[in-house]
């Protein structure tokens, strides 16, 4: 009887949580649904809890965390979490639909372009969807996208724990969390680390868009920042500072859930994320240009994400180099080095050649300080804010020399010199580990300080639309960690505003927020009288009634994007900016 | 006829000694030039190259500055630009030849260098210098000042040789090649004419407008000869030149097309050649391939030739327009050069073309459009109603031509203009204002938007 348990209460789970009681009998028979269709796996847990292999662990998906995380009710507390993640995530969150923008319109037309199923394609799904098809759990579905486990770790050896035990597993160190599978997402660093796998890219993992995707219709993947990323989402979870459960925890727990830089949450954000970007961006730059080392990658000890986590086949030809399609067998030296321009232009900085001509435009205004015209760079917005010194006024010295190895290997010859990008890349990416980003504690002058240099700009420089938002991201993170979110002098606002609707930056920009409202509306309606898995399956699956009508959203807001992105100019940038350190100065 | 070794004899020319003497200067001139590479027919290649700092001359080459060409008496008369006696006059006050130097000091030059990281000023720059001056001759002999830019020297020849004897009547009676062999170039030749502006105009070695100096902000250069030379300002008569050749725009078209890609084949090879260079080079790919802005709906263009974002290669000198033409030929140099132009093509698209390949097939196929010239010197002119139906076939009757690129629409636009121009000067009673008024729709859809450099999205029509 219990064997088929599981599966009759995931479908009936969600009319359950609209009553009371009936979650209350759910929540008793839980435990004894997971002991029984799990028992295997437990058993030998039991018997020496150090020997749990990771590297097997399964990915439950999205509907195992359902049950719980739908709605609040009275039976489980929410003084630490909201108990709406999943339906945050489902109806709002852009990673639910990674899926189903491959299964889109857009998405099948690249796979026709480049000749690949998109939707069971290893170089689509790395990123689009939970990738370990030898790891899933029973309700998993690769539907869903970039689901819970994809951020949390799989769920096989804590969801029990957690759930049932939550007093407990609240104490717990992130260290034995994540000994378990469960990652430490609080921690700014880990946090910025996974997101920027993906979102700039890890070809390690097999996680590159080429520039064939890219002509094929992928959208251009914009500069990212976790602080920024993580707004727009929307959050499914409680900013540090408004965890109640941590208010009144004691000091050690506190510092386990780093609670005492809660105040300045955001700052250590951005801290962590330049760090974090700038050395994933010279990793995967010197990975790729890399023509001789091609074994699987040597993990640093206590490296992130744990190498568990991507143990099948990492640092293979065909995962850093998708461009090479069937000639990834064995590939010499020789071959790679051929088809090196094809590599970089994956990696260099798109509107260093895709911009319209004028005459004299802002490059030929600012000059190549370092680097050569006509030879295209590595995209500049990972150095943005290293730019400015910021965070790291102290060690600006190291970067900067590190920073013009690079610029010149780009320079030394158009699509660069990969040997040379190898030895730059690496020795950049070895400077950002000495980096620690989430040391040192911020305080408000710190902050200030912070928040002054972003926007006081040196005369000469004028960043890219990639590098402008870096800054103004920044300058909206610091702001808010410093106002305690509450509305700044009209003129502060106002220039907010307009500096928000220039770069697209936040929902509530116009053209963002018009494509979250609705993408909210059309997946409320989509998933709304949805009770079982497989309602989310068929819904997800729905061309007329909900790919096509989302590919028509997600089309109208690249659009705006893009448009946003060509009106860019520096100089007015430069002129928001230099507005809002006027308006700092009292 | 006179031959090399006995030059004309010339009043004041008196003894043995001194013919013995202009004999061997004249052998001399002759090893040099063919020393140089490229025969007395390309008088475009000599010109110091840009290793060379401007004041250190190539032997033989003696220029004497326009200001020997000025005398009212001569060419500084004051009549109408196409009368004879007038060319210096018409030069100096309309041709943009003139000012070529000058603009070396304006702030786009100021910014180029500056951009390049280059010490020495636009003005002193031999690189500018190699094309946007008359090259200086030796400290000894006078020299064209760089202030008159692009001046009579720079088209006709050094006059070292030749100034003292080509206004005397026995010069009438000398042969071009011997004229040649004076060091003056036979500009009344379409060809020879031609190879005198593609040295600057497409390029040459030392004369490299490539993708860095582009993006330091030099303009591109697109060269088209037939265009270029109907908006030339005259300092001839250009009514006497159609009385000869009446198919003189068509003609000038035809010519241009196979000299400007024998010149861009000899750049290519060039580029491909010289281990400094820049390599791939991105001059000679479509600019607007990738300069353009991402937009949404993309261009969507597809891939090139089966690649989807590699770089399409000469879309400029070896449109479909040259294509076509080529098609035309029977001759079997003209199929392996369409054969060897796929071939290269190909081989310049894939991501890192073979440099040694690529300067092989070029200078292969630069040899290969020799014949086509050849033919063309003595084609007869052609017939109005022929050039009406080519017209027809480059308007595609006036239909919008989907998915061509802004360089081929552009050139079957100045293919068109030309072949009109031909057919309304062979037969002026064929003028026909709604071909006209086709002709001129393909034009407004290449104009760029005002403070642009390139057509919107990279194609043409779509910039309004």
């Amino acid at each position: 009887m219990s064997s088929h348990v599981p599966g009759l209460w995931a479908r009936t789970m969600s009319r359950k949580c609209l009553s009371p009681w009936l979650l209350v009998a759910g929540a008793v028979c839980l435990p004894l649904a997971l002991w029984s269709s799990h028992a295997g796996s437990f058993a030998r847990d039991a018997e020496d809890g150090a020997k749990i292999d990771l590297t097997r662990a399964k990915f439950y998906g999205a509907a195992a965390c359902m049950r719980c995380h739908k709605q609040p009710s009275n039976d489980w507390p929410t003084d630490f979490v909201l108990l709406n993640e999943y339906t945050t995530w489902r109806t709002r969150d852009k990673h639910a639909l990674a899926y189903a923008a491959l299964e889109a319109p857009r998405g099948r037309r690249i796979g026709e372009l480049l000749g690949i199923q998109v939707t069971e394609d290893g170089r689509c799904l790395n990123c689009h969807a939970l990738n370990h098809p030898r790891r899933t759990g029973q309700d998993f579905n690769i539907r869903d996208g970039v689901s819970c486990d994809a951020c949390h770790g799989p769920a096989e050896y804590w969801l029990k724990e957690h759930a049932f035990d939550y007093k407990d597993w609240r104490k717990k160190s992130p260290g034995q969390k994540e000994a378990r599978g469960m990652f430490d997402v609080r921690d700014p660093v880990k946090r910025a680390e996974l997101c920027a796998s993906c979102h700039v890219g890890n070809a390690a993992e097999g996680k590159v868009v080429t520039h064939a995707m890219y002509a094929a219709g992928h959208p251009p993947l914009p500069g990212f920042q976790t602080a920024g990323f993580c707004n727009n989402l929307p959050p499914h979870w409680r900013g540090l500072k408004d965890v109640r459960y941590l208010q009144t925890a004691p000091p050690e727990v506190q510092k386990r859930y780093h609670f005492g830089d809660a105040a300045f949450e955001q700052t250590r954000l951005v801290r962590a994320s330049e760090a974090v970007c700038l050395r994933t961006m010279a990793r995967l730059l010197a990975n790729r240009a890399n023509f001789t080392a091609l074994g699987p990658e040597k993990h640093a000890a206590g490296s992130w994400p744990p190498p568990w986590l991507w143990h099948q086949a990492t640092n293979q030809p065909a995962l850093r180099w998708p461009e090479l399609g069937k000639d990834a067998r064995d590939p010499s030296p020789k071959t790679l080095a051929g088809r090196w321009p094809e590599f970089a232009l994956a990696q260099l900085d798109c509107y260093g050649c895709h911009h319209e001509l004028k005459s004299p435009g802002w490059r030929q205004v600012r000059g190549y300080a370092g680097g050569s015209p006509g030879r295209p760079q590595f995209q500049p917005w990972p150095l943005a804010l290293a730019d400015l010194g910021i965070p790291h006024p102290a060690e600006a010295a190291g970067l900067k020399a590190r920073q013009r190895l690079l610029v010149s290997a780009f320079a030394a010859r158009p699509f660069g010199d990969p040997g040379r990008v190898v030895e730059a890349g690496t020795a950049l990416e070895e400077w950002t580990r000495t980096l620690k980003p989430d040391a040192g504690r911020i305080d408000r002058p710190a902050a200030r300080k912070i928040l002054r240099r972003l926007c006081t700009l040196p005369e000469d420089y004028y960043p890219d639309y990639d590098s402008a938002r870096q800054i103004a991201w920044a300058f909206l993170a610091v702001h808010s960690d410093l106002s305690g979110g509450k509305p700044a002098d009209t003129k502060i606002e106002a220039l907010l505003t307009e500096l928000d609707n220039n770069l697209n930056l936040t929902l509530k920009a116009a053209v963002r927020g018009k494509a979250a409202r609705e993408r909210h509306a059309l997946a409320t309606a989509a998933f709304g009288r949805a009770l079982s898995p497989k309602d989310f399956d068929r819904a997800l699956a729905d061309k007329a009634g909900f790919l096509e009508p989302l590919q028509r959203i997600n089309d109208a807001e690249l659009a705006g994007a893009l448009k946003s992105l060509r009106r860019y100019d520096p100089r007015h940038f430069k002129r928001i900016m230099s507005g809002l350190a006027d308006r700092l100065k009292d | 006829m006179h031959g090399l070794d006995r030059p004309p004899r010339f009043p004041g020319e008196a003894s043995n000694l001194m013919r013995r003497f202009l004999a061997c200067l004249l052998a001399a001139a002759a090893a040099a030039l063919a020393w140089w590479g490229l025969g007395p027919r390309s008088p475009a290649a000599v010109r110091p190259r840009e290793a060379e700092a401007p004041g250190r001359p190539l032997p033989g080459y003696v220029p004497t500055g326009a200001g020997s060409c000025a005398a009212a008496a001569c060419h500084g008369g004051d009549g109408p630009p196409w009368v004879k006696g007038n060319e210096y006059t018409a030069w100096m006050n309309c041709d943009p030849h003139r000012r070529a130097y000058h603009v070396l000091f304006d702030e786009r030059s100021t910014r180029i260098i500056k951009n390049l990281h280059d010490s020495r000023a636009a003005p002193v720059n031999p690189l500018c210098l190699a094309c946007h001056a008359t090259p200086p001759g030796s400290s000894r002999s006078p020299c064209p000042t760089l202030a008159d830019g692009v001046s009579c020297e720079a088209c006709h020849g050094p006059a070292g040789r030749w100034l003292a004897l080509h206004y005397r009547p026995q010069w009438q009676a000398l042969s071009p090649a011997e004229k040649v062999r004076l060091g003056m170039w036979p500009t009344k030749d379409m060809a020879a004419r031609a190879r005198v502006c593609v040295g600057c105009h497409v390029g040459a070695a030392g004369r490299d407008v490539n993708h860095d100096l582009l993006a330091a902000g030099h303009p591109r250069l697109h060269f088209e000869y037939s265009s270029y030379l109907a908006i030339l300002p005259k300092h001839w008569n250009v009514w006497e030149e159609k009385a000869r050749l009446p198919d003189l725009e068509a003609r000038a078209w035809q010519v241009g097309q196979v000299v400007s890609g024998r010149a861009a084949l000899d750049l290519l090879a060039h580029r491909a050649g010289t281990k400094n260079n820049p390599w791939p080079e991105f001059a000679e790919y479509n600019c607007f391939a990738c300069h353009q802005d991402l937009r949404e709906p993309g261009a969507r263009r597809g891939p090139v030739r089966g690649r989807l974002g590699a770089l399409p290669w000469d879309t400029w000198y070896f449109s479909d327009v040259f294509r076509r033409e080529l098609a035309t030929r029977a001759d079997p140099d003209a199929r392996e050069l369409a054969r060897g132009l796929a071939d290269l093509r190909r081989e310049m698209e894939k991501p890192l073309p073979d440099r040694q390949l690529v300067r092989e097939q070029a200078r292969q196929l630069a040899g290969r459009l020799n014949p086509w010239l050849h033919d063309l010197e003595g084609a007869p002119c052609q017939a109005a109603a022929a050039l009406r139906e080519r017209i027809r076939t480059l308007t595609g009757n006036g239909q919008k031509a989907a998915g061509v690129d802004w360089d081929q629409a552009t050139q079957r636009y100045l293919a068109a203009a030309a072949f009109y121009q031909a057919m309304t000067d062979l037969n002026p009673a064929d003028q026909d204002p709604g071909l006209k008024a086709v002709i001129q729709g393909m034009r407004q859809q290449l104009v760029f938007p005002k403070g642009y450099d390139s057509p919107r999205r990279g194609e043409p029509g779509l910039g309004k």
